[in-house]
């Protein structure tokens, strides 16, 4: 796992070592309780919503019965998920692929 | 006397002309058909004003509004409505606050004030239950809204709440706001440049009449229920950081305008962020009155300057801080806490700054570059040029009507770049990422405004691919003006909006709890429409044609600056599809005028006919 360091020049034999992880991005409570904006997931094969959170509580149990559902299979009501800052999911079994970033914010949209 | 439970059923007059006031009795059937809050201001407003008014004119009505729900004390209830013509888009305008004054006003025993005319020299209104006093008071001539109210208040005593207006509303700049309770504001569309134009500094206002409820013991469960449910997922955003939350998360998806709307993302976006304020500036959070949720945080200053503390919510953070290319949170906190000691609209506060300073820059505005060095990113100049507008002194008299008449008045195409709808500032949501917002945005009856619907919501869900358009936005939009309407006029703070299973179910249920109808769904969601259906009546009446309904040219003209989509923009026949399917969707005309048929369908008959030739 990696976290909040400067990655994105970083590569491996030419290749961008960002294709090898997921990338998820929090904000808000999710930002203030564990401290980082942006957690690395290391991931060489598709995987699904369910699996990335469960992976995300392994690794920030914090976030569990607050962000993440107790069952550590989907998000609080109170959260929404975006794959690569375009689409909205709702489908826990989405499949997300390395290199794919996976947001997690409010989903009080309003201001 | 006509008396509903939840109600009054009547409006005070006041002509500040004379000195006198009168009672109208207000129908069981408008009641019904508005609701309160700004429903029952728009068909008041339709009646009162007269038509092609000058809305800085003595004849313009201000009205302040409250609603069934007020003075319940079920959580966010407390809020009244200040509807009016507005001095910036000459069409409907209106305002809500969260403040005590609401269960204060209702507590005289009216359901509406309806104020005319205007006073020969600064004064405020003074109501106790039916009676009122004119009073002189030129010891507040441009008292910030903090002294104002204290200074009132030592005066007539505590138990008076006051609305009161600052410098800016007094000096009648276009987007100045109505302040009560210490600073909770109704601050867009000129409210306050209205009262200013009646040299009203402020009202106060005390009162003892109780409203009856018609079923008191279930009122109390919902008290309850609503209290448990305002505590849980559906505000949970409001609870912990508030709205300035929305600062990181609108920079990632590319939608927080930027350096007057040229980009969509900033550099600075982390340090004015809801986090990065919450671990560097916090200093506590409060609740507006009879509200659970507690979505008041508030910041101070840390540098060695003079220290200041105040709310920051998302609009001001974007308006006085992205849009301006600002990162220096101290420098928003100071100029945001300044706007509403001024009682300025933040939003048109910081649109028309951001022309300003893009005017400058491409070598128009000349004549007051001595005065002002403006440039995107400084904000050594934003104190004093906030002041300036307030004052309406040099540039600050030319920025205090608005980015409408200030880039008519210079020309040189620097209306392309006035960030606008009918007048009034654009919100911080970048059309151009956010297609069903876009389409709101142009058609809202109140102008640039992203809370008379809450279309951002389906651009935030599967519901929709916000960056492309679909046939289906027009019925959304329609929906969510419809759905908003309802929250407006009933009040339910938009907070809350999401702690409900079923809102329109447990609205009606509320609704019925406190009146004693039997109002059902389907009656409510008609309700809505007649809602918005009587502001578009009020808007064409005072002049509105299809042009109206457009967005600032450079949407269309410039192509998004983004990290990850170039090709990010909003053509102009795009737009003009999904305007068209808007009007189908409300059954309206072709060119968005009402047809008879819906005038008919709707029992707008009345509100039309204040304008109009009859409709039988």
């Amino acid at each position: 796992m990696m976290d909040d360091r400067n990655y994105k020049n970083i590569s491996v034999n030419n290749k961008s070592i960002i294709e090898d992880f997921i990338t998820i991005e929090l904000f808000g409570t999710a930002r203030l309780l564990t401290g980082k904006s942006k957690i690395l997931l290391t991931c060489l094969e598709p995987t699904n919503i369910s699996k990335v959170l469960r992976k995300l509580s392994d690794i920030e149990p914090k976030l569990v019965g607050i962000v993440i559902s107790n069952d550590r299979n989907s998000l609080i009501e109170s959260f929404v998920l975006n794959l690569n800052g375009d689409r909205f999911i709702t489908n826990m079994d989405e499949v997300v692929d390395p290199g794919e970033n996976v947001l997690i914010f409010s989903s009080q949209s309003g201001g | 006397m006509f008396k509903r439970s939840g109600y009054h059923g009547i409006a005070m007059i006041v002509d500040l002309d004379t000195g006198a006031s009168s009672l109208e009795t207000i129908p069981e059937t408008i009641l019904r058909q508005y609701l309160g809050g700004t429903g029952l201001g728009a068909y008041l407003l339709n009646k009162y004003c007269p038509i092609n008014t000058d809305p800085l004119g003595p004849e313009n009505p201000l009205i302040f509004v409250t609603s069934p729900l007020v003075g319940t004390k079920i959580t966010t209830s407390s809020k009244f409505a200040i509807v009016t013509k507005s001095p910036l888009t000459g069409f409907i305008g209106d305002s809500l606050a969260s403040s005590y004054l609401a269960t204060e006003l209702k507590s005289c025993g009216f359901d509406a004030l309806i104020i005319k005319g205007s006073c020969d020299r600064l004064s405020v209104l003074k109501i106790e239950n039916h009676k009122i006093k004119l009073i002189e008071m030129k010891e507040l001539t441009l008292k910030d809204v903090t002294d104002t109210e204290n200074k009132i208040k030592n005066t007539f005593g505590k138990e008076y709440k006051v609305a009161c207006i600052g410098p800016a509303g007094e000096n009648i700049v276009r987007y100045a706001s109505i302040s009560s309770d210490g600073g909770r504001q109704a601050g867009r569309t000129g409210v306050g440049a209205v009262m200013g134009s009646k040299n009203l500094k402020a009202i106060a206002v005390k009162g003892s009449q109780h409203t009856e409820v018609n079923d008191p013991e279930k009122l109390d469960q919902i008290r309850l229920d609503m209290a448990k449910k305002s505590m849980g997922f559906g505000t949970e955003k409001y609870r912990t950081l508030g709205t300035i939350s929305n600062i990181s998360v609108f920079n990632r998806l590319e939608i927080l305008p930027t350096n007057n709307f040229q980009f969509a993302s900033f550099k600075g976006a982390d340090s004015i962020s809801g986090e990065k304020l919450h671990s560097q500036n916090y200093s506590g959070n409060a609740h507006c009155a009879n509200c659970t949720i507690g979505c008041q945080h508030f910041m101070s200053t840390n540098d060695s300057g003079e220290s200041t503390t105040g709310r920051i919510e998302y609009e001001s953070g974007f308006a006085l801080g992205s849009l301006l290319g600002i990162s220096d949170p101290n420098m928003l906190i100071r100029a945001s806490v300044l706007c509403d000691k001024l009682g300025l609209d933040t939003i048109s506060t910081g649109v028309t700054i951001a022309w300003a300073i893009e005017t400058m820059d491409r070598g128009l505005l000349t004549q007051y570059s001595a005065d002002h060095k403006l440039s995107f990113g400084d904000g050594a100049s934003l104190i004093a040029l906030i002041k300036s507008i307030s004052d309406r002194k040099g540039l600050g008299d030319l920025l205090a009507d608005g980015t409408m008449r200030a880039s008519k008045k210079i020309g040189n195409n620097s209306e392309e770049w006035a960030m606008h709808v009918k007048g009034l500032e654009m919100p911080g949501y970048e059309p151009r990422g956010l297609k069903t917002m876009a389409l709101a945005l142009a058609v809202s009856t109140r102008g640039a405004c992203h809370n008379r619907s809450s279309a951002y919501e389906a651009d935030f869900s599967e519901k929709v691919d916000r960056q492309q358009i679909s046939e289906d936005r027009g019925t959304i939009t329609a929906q969510s003006e419809d759905f908003s309407a309802i929250i407006d006029s009933m009040i339910w703070c938009k907070f809350i909006r999401k702690a409900f299973n079923n809102f329109y179910q447990e609205s009606v249920e509320v609704l019925n709890c406190i009146t004693g109808w039997d109002v059902t769904i389907e009656e409510l969601i008609k309700t809505g429409e007649r809602i918005n259906n009587s502001k578009k009546l009020f808007n064409i009446r005072e002049g509105w044609e299809r042009s109206d309904d457009k967005l600032p040219r450079r949407i269309f003209q410039d192509k998004l600056h983004t990290d990850s989509n170039e090709n990010l923009s909003l053509s102009e026949q795009d737009l003009n599809k999904m305007i068209e399917s808007y009007y189908n969707a409300r059954d309206w005309n072709q060119d968005g005028t009402i047809p008879d048929s819906k005038i008919i369908e709707l029992d707008l008959a009345q509100v039309f006919n204040s304008a109009h030739q009859e409709i039988q």
